[in-house]
């Protein structure tokens, strides 16, 4: 027998004893939140919803309702930080703003080479595009298998990101019930600048990942 | 350093000696217990939530084999490649091959007390593979040779001037107890790292059976890096680890980082269900899972006692529990510590071997309440304990003192005698008895010199008494 088919055997014997406390598992389980029982959307809460989340944990939130005044968005940051260079997710939105900025911005897309880790290993800042965004917690979500390279979005220090109305989700029960388990499968989720407390419980931003972590809403598609 | 739980009387004396500890520890758990509370106060459901958690794991151990399958079919479909390991000896074995066949020569590791359970690190570092922990508090303790002394916060026992020594000693950097320095100093190190690995290795905090895909969550980035960076990722995961799916995956996200960190959501949420390299051109080619057993089929076994899997290794309980607070994580000799610990010490290590472990509780029950998963740890302790009487591992003094009072409580007699003499006594020698062992560390009382029977009448007519005074008085209770 191998260790499979033990481990498998194992559990099946130990499975003839029921539990004393069983739960009726259907009764609760379905007794769950449901989307359809739901109120329906109130976008501008959401929004709400999302800033006073974000900013919790530390991400900062900025409305932009022109491309023009994200453009200013993000070439402020680039300034105050003194970047000369930003990697961008490749996607059409980053892509779209990056070509925006003023020349004085050097402009990397993911090279598709195997050189691509290195290649972006030192630059400090990424403009991306995320798939969606979860109010109740200020969480981002990216399906990485859409993406055209993942590192933008954890190798800088500073992370800029874009989100549309559109992508905006109440919470992580919408997002799982609303996309394919095929998708789900491959997909990160961001929620605020990383960070550690594992010295003496003191709060640090940028631990191996972003310690700056900008969020463009885009209200207008 | 090996710990050993048949020693943990010897880490309990060490540990009440250290007063550092004793602070670092209670500061760390009392952050983490008001952080928690204030979001679980935010959610109005949350024993609701508790409830739902408990029965969604209760039908996977249940059904554990089922899910097994199931699991394992899926990750097939997604080119994960699935190994079963029996034990511990086995795992390694498994991962060797991996590390062989794919010449791997460096690893860089996320935290992971699945592959503390294994030893896996020191197994890895002989086979002349560099293995790097990389979660901050994991890198520490590694660098100091020393195991997690807290579930989710493996340095919780040393001081921001012990990290800057143990970096000047073996980092050879300048000695800084500014904790950004120290964050620097460790993420300039590790960032090299994360990039010429060849090989990541996690744990996984939950596993979709419907789907085939892992959970691992975190705040650093570092399993990030090393799931994102090298050309292989392998995960190791305790077979409990299953929830059915998707669906099920936000109820326990809401419960597992208010329990751990007091955050509503970590800052990462990574979801791994197969290799990228094929679409992304970055990322593993080979993504392996090692499911692991080493004991959970057996205790999946006992009706009751099967409910310690539901286990989500939060480390709540720890934070709430008197006896961690006193004592801190190694004391209790293995790296499934504190209350949880303490009812799988036994389990997994054998009832000689851990039968101090059950002890280790006040049995005040604030393990239970705070448990995200409802599991009754007092309940499941006290189980233990009989079976470590019963297998005839309890110590013998300790037996002769209750084998004696359980006479004297057969004949009531006797019992008021030995219950009311030594008051009686105490009004001339008016010093506690002398209890070896007992007296050294703690302050004993006299005994009250009405004996107890008396004692206890007196009380019952005065709580009388009371109540019928706030009667009088038009207040209820």
């Amino acid at each position: 027998m191998n260790s499979r088919d033990k481990i498998l055997s194992e559990i099946r014997s130990a499975r003839q004893n029921p539990s004393l406390s069983a739960t009726a598992f259907e009764s609760i389980n379905t007794a769950g939140e449901k989307a359809a029982d739901k109120p329906p959307k109130n976008l501008p809460a959401m929004v709400q919803q999302f800033q006073k989340e974000l900013q919790i944990v530390a991400g900062e939130f900025y409305l932009a309702d022109t491309e023009a005044k994200a453009v200013d968005i993000i070439a402020n940051c680039l300034k105050q930080e003194g970047f000369s260079r930003l990697m961008t997710s490749g996607t059409p939105g980053a892509e779209r703003l990056a070509k925006r900025l003023n020349a004085a911005f050097t402009i990397l897309s993911p090279p598709a080479d195997q050189e691509r880790k290195s290649y972006f290993a030192d630059i400090p800042v990424a403009l991306v595009d995320v798939d969606w965004a979860i109010a109740e917690t200020g969480a981002l979500v990216i399906h990485t298998r859409g993406a055209k390279s993942t590192f933008p979005y954890f190798l800088p220090q500073c992370l800029i990101a874009l989100v549309r109305s559109s992508q905006l989700l109440a919470d992580n029960q919408e997002l799982f019930d609303t996309i394919e388990d095929k998708d789900a499968q491959n997909t990160m989720m961001i929620t605020g600048p990383s960070r550690t407390a594992d010295i003496e419980k003191i709060l640090i931003l940028g631990a191996h990942g972003p310690r700056r972590l900008l969020v463009i809403f885009m209200e207008n598609e | 350093m090996n710990l050993r739980a048949s020693s943990t009387r010897q880490y309990i004396r060490t540990a009440l000696k250290n007063d550092n500890l004793r602070q670092a520890v209670n500061k760390a758990t009392q952050t983490a217990l008001q952080k928690r509370l204030a979001i679980v106060e935010q959610t109005p459901n949350w024993e609701d939530l508790r409830l739902r958690a408990h029965s969604i794991k209760q039908n996977v151990i249940e059904h554990l084999d089922e899910y097994l399958e199931r699991f394992e079919k899926k990750c097939g479909e997604n080119g994960i490649h699935v190994h079963w390991a029996t034990d511990a000896e086995e795992a390694r074995t498994i991962i060797k091959k991996i590390v062989r066949q794919n010449n791997v020569a460096s690893i860089v590791k996320s935290k992971s007390l699945t592959t503390e359970e294994i030893h896996l690190n020191p197994f890895l570092t002989n086979l002349g593979v560099e293995t790097l922990e990389t979660d901050l508090g994991e890198y520490i303790v590694q660098l100091l040779d020393q195991t997690p002394s807290h579930l989710t916060a493996p340095a919780l026992h040393l001081t921001r001037q012990d990290v800057g020594r143990i970096f000047q000693q073996k980092l050879g950097v300048d000695y800084t107890e500014n904790p950004h320095e120290l964050l620097q100093i460790a993420r300039k190190k590790l960032r090299q790292k994360f990039l010429q690995a060849d090989m990541g290795i996690s744990g996984v905090n939950f596993a979709i059976a419907s789907s085939g895909a892992f959970v691992v969550i975190e705040n650093e980035a570092n399993a990030r890096l090393s799931m994102g960076l090298p050309r292989i990722h392998l995960a190791v995961m305790g077979i409990e680890k299953l929830i059915p799916t998707f669906q099920d995956l936000p109820l326990f996200l809401k419960l597992l980082p208010p329990s751990a960190t007091g955050q509503k959501q970590t800052v990462y949420v990574n979801i791994i269900g197969g290799a990228q390299y094929d679409v992304l051109g970055e990322g593993p080619e080979q993504v392996h899972i090692v499911l692991l057993d080493n004991g959970r089929s057996k205790i999946a076994a006992d009706v009751e006692l099967r409910e310690t899997l539901f286990c989500i290794r939060c480390g709540a309980c720890l934070n709430v529990c008197p006896i961690y607070q006193q004592v801190g994580g190694h004391a209790y000799g293995w790296i499934y510590m504190g209350p949880i610990g303490a009812t799988l010490i036994p389990q997994f290590l054998g009832l000689h071997e851990g039968r101090f472990a059950p002890f280790l509780s006040s049995l005040c029950g604030a393990c239970h309440e705070i448990c995200p998963m409802r599991i009754r740890i007092p309940h499941h302790l006290l189980k233990l304990r009989n079976q470590v009487v019963e297998a005839g591992f309890s110590k013998k003094g300790e037996k002769s003192v209750f084998k004696l009072w359980a006479f004297l409580a057969q004949h009531p007699v006797l019992y008021r005698l030995t219950t009311w003499l030594p008051g009686k006594i105490q009004i001339i020698y008016r010093r506690p008895f002398p209890a070896p062992g007992y007296w050294r560390k703690r302050a004993l009382g006299l005994f009250d010199s009405r004996g107890f029977r008396r004692r206890f009448l007196d009380e019952q007519k005065q709580r009388k008494r009371r109540a019928n005074i706030d009667q009088q008085h038009g207040m209820t209770t």
